[in-house]
């Protein structure tokens, strides 16, 4: 995985920063700690585990929005999942 | 510090929608030596900075500099005559073009400044940024020059649009069409003359640097932020500071090809598809927002005063931490119409000489 999301600086409050380009980003609901955990070296299991632990969801729903999450942050070109 | 109190001339007074530096630079200097002098040398009375709160304490008019070195250096005689300045920080990019040549002139009269030869002035210059960034290993965009109408549209269709039609000194305006550019060219040439220059637009994010170069290819330090909100001007009224060690990179190879002595600006890029940065302009000068890193712990203005002042290289100042951030507010300023008779007046002796009525003509009750 080569990334710059493990460079963002990240607040409580759902705010990152990129220091190197000066981008600004808001996180909402789960997105900030599956962020650390990205941060942190956590693979998709990992990030799954968190989202069934965490969240009333089943596994189905929540693989499908890990997937949308993980596909925004690829486009964003923040992350780059590993090949 | 251990600078004694010096008294400095600063100039480029105004804020406003457009801000020129002085003003700030005032702000810095008083933050790190509450008690100096300041004198501010102002083109006009209407220069904000004048009647603001802890500005200069004394203000003289100066001739433009247009005018030429000799009227400039009349002036400043006359002015050291009434405040003898020892330590002069010009600020604007038309009278350090001038002011670049008259290194001689100031060394004679004990004044202390930190300016560029002309050549190196005019290798940073707009229409030589090509060469300037082929030496130093950097891009900009595709750029081209034009001295008239016609010209400028022929090269506009070479180049293709949208592009950036710019003064040598000032002012910008962006074309995306030949109507634009027609319109753009004879405006810009009509006010500043020419050359004018023609330059690729190219999109993405807008960063400006700015530091002090020591004049042997390095410099005393730098400050780089990425402008957050632009006026439609394209000025930025906001910005935040950045470590990127490209950027600074980028920076450090231009400071070096030039062996940049003094304050600088440098405004860059990052080209959205290729995520290169690219040169857009090299400002000789500090820019407008040089208080926000003194804010910071990073006083460059005062780092320079204390370089002028002691001849020896002064202790790095600090990096900016990325992610603290600076918004432009701007406040009103009261003056009073007696001293704005009062520069008239005693600033430009001559203007009312002829007059004896003058006095009663320029002052109005309190």
């Amino acid at each position: 995985m080569t990334t710059i999301l493990e460079n963002l600086l990240l607040n409580d409050r759902g705010i990152a920063f990129d220091p190197a380009t000066g981008e600004t980003y808001r996180l909402i609901g789960p997105a900030v700690h599956l962020v650390r955990l990205l941060q942190r070296g956590a693979n998709n299991d990992d990030l799954l585990r968190y989202l069934l632990e965490e969240y009333a969801v089943d596994e189905a729903t929540a693989r499908r929005d890990l997937e949308v999450f993980l596909g925004t942050l690829e486009q964003m070109k923040l992350w780059e999942e590993a090949a | 510090m251990s600078v004694s109190s010096p008294c400095i001339a600063v100039s480029g007074l105004h804020r406003g929608e457009n801000p020129q530096p002085g003003a700030a630079i005032i702000r810095s200097l008083r933050r790190r030596f509450p008690h100096i002098h300041i004198v501010g040398l102002a083109y006009d009375v209407m220069e904000s900075g004048i009647y603001a709160e802890n500005g200069p304490d004394d203000v003289h008019l100066m001739p433009y500099p247009a005018s030429g070195s000799h009227a400039l250096l009349d002036r400043i005689d006359a002015i050291r005559r009434q405040t003898p300045f020892d330590l002069f920080i010009p600020t604007l990019d038309a009278e350090i073009e001038v002011f670049a040549a008259m290194h001689d002139d100031f060394a004679a009269r004990g004044i202390r400044t930190w300016l560029p030869t002309v050549n190196v002035l005019k290798r940073r210059a707009k229409q030589h940024l090509p060469l300037l960034a082929k030496f130093s290993g950097v891009r900009v965009p595709p750029t081209r020059i034009a001295s008239d109408v016609a010209e400028a549209c022929k090269v506009g269709d070479e180049l293709g649009y949208p592009l950036f039609v710019k003064g040598p000194y000032y002012d910008a305006r962006a074309a995306h069409n030949f109507t634009q550019l027609m319109t753009a060219a004879a405006h810009l040439l009509s006010e500043w003359g020419q050359p004018i220059i023609l330059q690729r637009r190219i999109s993405g994010p807008e960063f400006n640097v700015l530091g002090v170069g020591d004049g042997e290819g390095g410099w005393f330090g730098h400050c780089c932020i990425r402008k957050t909100q632009l006026s439609d001007k394209g000025k930025g009224l906001s910005g935040i500071t950045v470590a990127d060690a490209h950027l600074s990179k980028f920076c450090a190879r231009l400071v070096h090809e030039l062996k940049w002595p003094g304050p600088f600006e440098i405004e860059v890029i990052r080209e959205e598809s290729t995520g290169e940065y690219v040169l857009i302009e090299f400002n000789p000068r500090f820019p407008a927002w040089i208080d926000f890193p003194s804010m910071l712990g990073a006083n460059f203005a005062a780092l320079l005063v204390e370089f002028l002042q002691t001849g020896e290289r002064p202790a790095a100042l600090p990096d900016c931490a990325p992610g603290s951030f600076y918004v432009r507010h701007q406040i009103e300023v009261v003056g009073d119409i007696n001293r704005y008779a009062d520069l008239l007046k005693g600033e430009l002796p001559g203007l009312f000489a002829d007059d004896p009525g003058a006095d009663t003509k320029t002052k109005f009750p309190a």
